[in-house]
């Protein structure tokens, strides 16, 4: 049966819309989530639907205040963030202070990130996104590193409360690694529960590069349809908190930004990874 | 016609303020300028200076091995090599020979090994593949190195595994012990022969550091130094690094006991963002220390990454010298800021007569 696009986003839309109806319980069953495929490299990806939602958060840090609508269209998601069996298959030097292979890559810069990105473009035939100076190409058919918005969208799952599985804090240890509970280091991905759309460590373990420059108030300027990001800056979006970070700094609307290359390159984060997106 | 009294003055006083403004404007831009009033008198000092420095630099694209005197002066190429980019030179303590890296062949195929030519640049040897990082032993006998952790190309710093030993006479190569050893960098050996020192980034457990490595052991301590590249005095006892991106470090280093230890930790020299301070280095007397200076990259590069590694280019960036009893007193005794890095010591017996 041939299935024209309009009506494969519907199809794609439908549990997207579902996942809306029953967020605030923070329950949702698998048969809702959306699909998941395996990329050539055997990397498993979540394809997140086109929708829009309100980006940002009244109660949250100044940066995010300014709550506003964002429409996406459908991107593929790493259903878990970037571990270091990746960088090993790749031959790329993994540069994490907590080895593992099951673990999240860490200490890894936007630019250690981004070329992890192309890598992989590469190992699968699929034109790199990034250029020499780092400028992505959104239209490329390869790996990059979610916008800010295509993070905060995938986090919420259709979640309109602080967190993607409620407002309970006291309910963070069964989603996230993070201060109280991961004992000082990071920790397989994978093993605590995902959010409505099948996605993992998207609170804790490692906060998150995302390719967007980090601009505070940039919220206020950004276009309403796929935005990306100030077009300068000297810092780049960091989300989701990590193993080392308190409750407040996992919300799905915290914003942060670091310098992309550490602010001294001898002083390397053991709480900053990434996962990657691509087009469907 | 007569200029009244008080006109006079007023002139001259103008004139006066007119010549102090652009001496202090030209004093801020010469980049021979370090503790202001320190640095000419400290470039004379070096022009008596035997020891002379050699440096990596890249001219036209291409990186070639440079030897100049102590004050910069009579620079010469020594290795001259179109297709081959050579790096990171560390001349034996006898002052005899230089140990290098060359990167040789383009894409795919490049590949970073290890080399060895005697100081005036003649009788190159390559002596291992897919190498990089070496050091020289006291006696000038051997060469210790590090293997590149993948066999395609890499220009990470921190991509090294294995610890590896080449004696010149023979020219076997034997292992470290210990074949943990992982995510090197910036690899010394302790005049003693007992250990090395090098720093490590995701590495054997640790997150980023300086370690003290038994040489034919397996002991790994931790010098609980924060920051990279170190580099030991002549006698071993001291120790200076990259503290952070904009301060050279110097401790007093302790490797007869147990436990090797850093203590007494201050900054030889630092500089203020964006200049960034690296690749520091003792001379053969302990009397200097060798740097270079430069501005940090600015934005994102792909593939290029920091300009303090090995081969990366830095436009900018300059090797100076600096008095090691004193803080920030240090001249640049390069200009043209072509990328001028990785500079160290090479020993001479006697300066030959002008």
């Amino acid at each position: 049966m041939i299935v024209s696009p309009q009506l494969r986003y519907v199809i794609v839309l439908l549990p997207a819309l579902a996942c809306l109806s029953c967020e605030k319980s923070g329950q949702q069953s698998a048969a809702d989530a959306p699909p998941t495929i395996t990329t050539k490299g055997g990397v498993e990806m979540v394809l997140i639907p086109a929708g829009s939602f309100e980006m940002g958060s009244q109660s949250g840090k100044e940066d995010a205040t300014f709550v506003h609508k964002v429409t996406l269209d459908s991107f593929l998601m790493d259903k878990y963030e970037v571990t270091q069996a990746e960088f090993d298959r790749l031959h790329l030097p993994n540069p994490s202070h907590f080895k593992g292979p099951t673990l999240p890559a860490e200490q890894v810069t936007w630019v250690q990130a981004a070329m992890y990105c192309n890598a992989r473009s590469k190992d699968e035939s699929l034109h790199p996104c990034y250029n020499s100076k780092a400028e992505c190409d959104f239209e490329a058919d390869g790996y990059r590193l979610p916008t800010e918005a295509e993070w905060e969208y995938a986090c919420r799952a259709g979640s309109i409360s602080d967190y993607s599985f409620g407002g309970d804090p006291r309910k963070l240890g069964e989603h996230a690694w993070f201060a109280d509970n991961a004992g000082n280091k990071t920790h397989p991905v994978g093993k605590k529960q995902p959010n409505a759309w099948g996605l993992y460590d998207m609170h804790g373990n490692v906060a998150e590069w995302c390719n967007d420059n980090y601009d505070k108030s940039y919220y206020n300027a950004s276009p309403e349809t796929n935005p990306r990001g100030p077009s300068q800056g000297k810092e780049n979006v960091l989300r989701g908190g990590a193993w080392k970070s308190g409750a407040d700094t996992l919300k799905s609307a915290y914003r942060l930004g670091d310098n992309p290359g550490f602010s001294d390159a001898c002083l390397a984060r053991d709480a900053i990874g990434f996962r990657c997106v691509r087009k469907p | 016609m007569r200029m009244p009294h008080l006109l006079r003055l007023a002139a001259l006083g103008l004139a006066g303020l007119f010549v102090v403004g652009l001496a202090f404007c030209a004093d801020e831009m010469d980049p021979r300028d370090g503790s202001k009033e320190g640095a000419r008198e400290l470039l004379e000092k070096l022009k008596d200076y035997k020891h002379k420095i050699v440096y990596e630099t890249n001219r036209d694209g291409n990186w070639d091995l440079y030897v100049v005197n102590a004050d910069g002066s009579d620079p010469v190429n020594l290795t001259n090599t179109k297709d081959v980019d050579e790096l990171y030179p560390k001349p034996s303590p006898d002052g005899t020979k230089i140990c290098f890296v060359a990167d040789e062949k383009k894409g795919k195929d490049k590949v970073r090994n290890v080399c060895v030519m005697n100081i005036d640049g003649t009788e190159r040897t390559k002596i291992a593949d897919n190498a990089r990082e070496p050091c020289w032993s006291a006696d000038s006998k051997s060469i210790a190195y590090l293997k590149g952790e993948f066999e395609e190309f890499n220009l990470q710093d921190f991509a090294t595994k294995g610890l590896f030993i080449y004696d010149l006479k023979s020219g076997k190569t034997r292992e470290h012990p210990n074949k943990k050893l992982h995510h090197l960098y910036t690899l010394n050996w302790s005049p003693d022969g007992k250990w090395f020192v090098a720093t490590v980034h995701g590495g054997m457990g640790f997150q980023h550091g300086i370690l003290a490595i038994e040489a034919e052991g397996d002991k790994v301590v931790d010098l609980k130094l924060e920051g990279c590249r170190p580099n030991l005095s002549p006698d071993g006892k001291k120790i200076v690094w990259g503290h952070g991106d904009y301060c050279a470090g110097v401790a007093d280093l302790d490797l007869t006991g147990e436990t090797p230890k850093a203590t007494n930790h201050h900054d030889a020299v630092e500089s203020k963002e964006p200049v960034e301070t690296y690749h520091v280095t003792w001379s053969p007397d302990g009397q200097y220390l060798t740097f270079t200076r430069g501005p940090k990259a600015e934005g994102k590069r792909l593939g290029n990454l920091l300009p303090e590694f090995p081969g990366v280019e830095a436009p900018g960036w300059n090797v100076c010298v600096a008095d090691a009893a004193q803080m920030n007193h240090w001249v640049a005794i390069t200009t043209d800021g072509k990328s001028c890095k990785q500079p160290s010591w090479m020993f001479v017996k006697e300066r030959k007569a002008k």
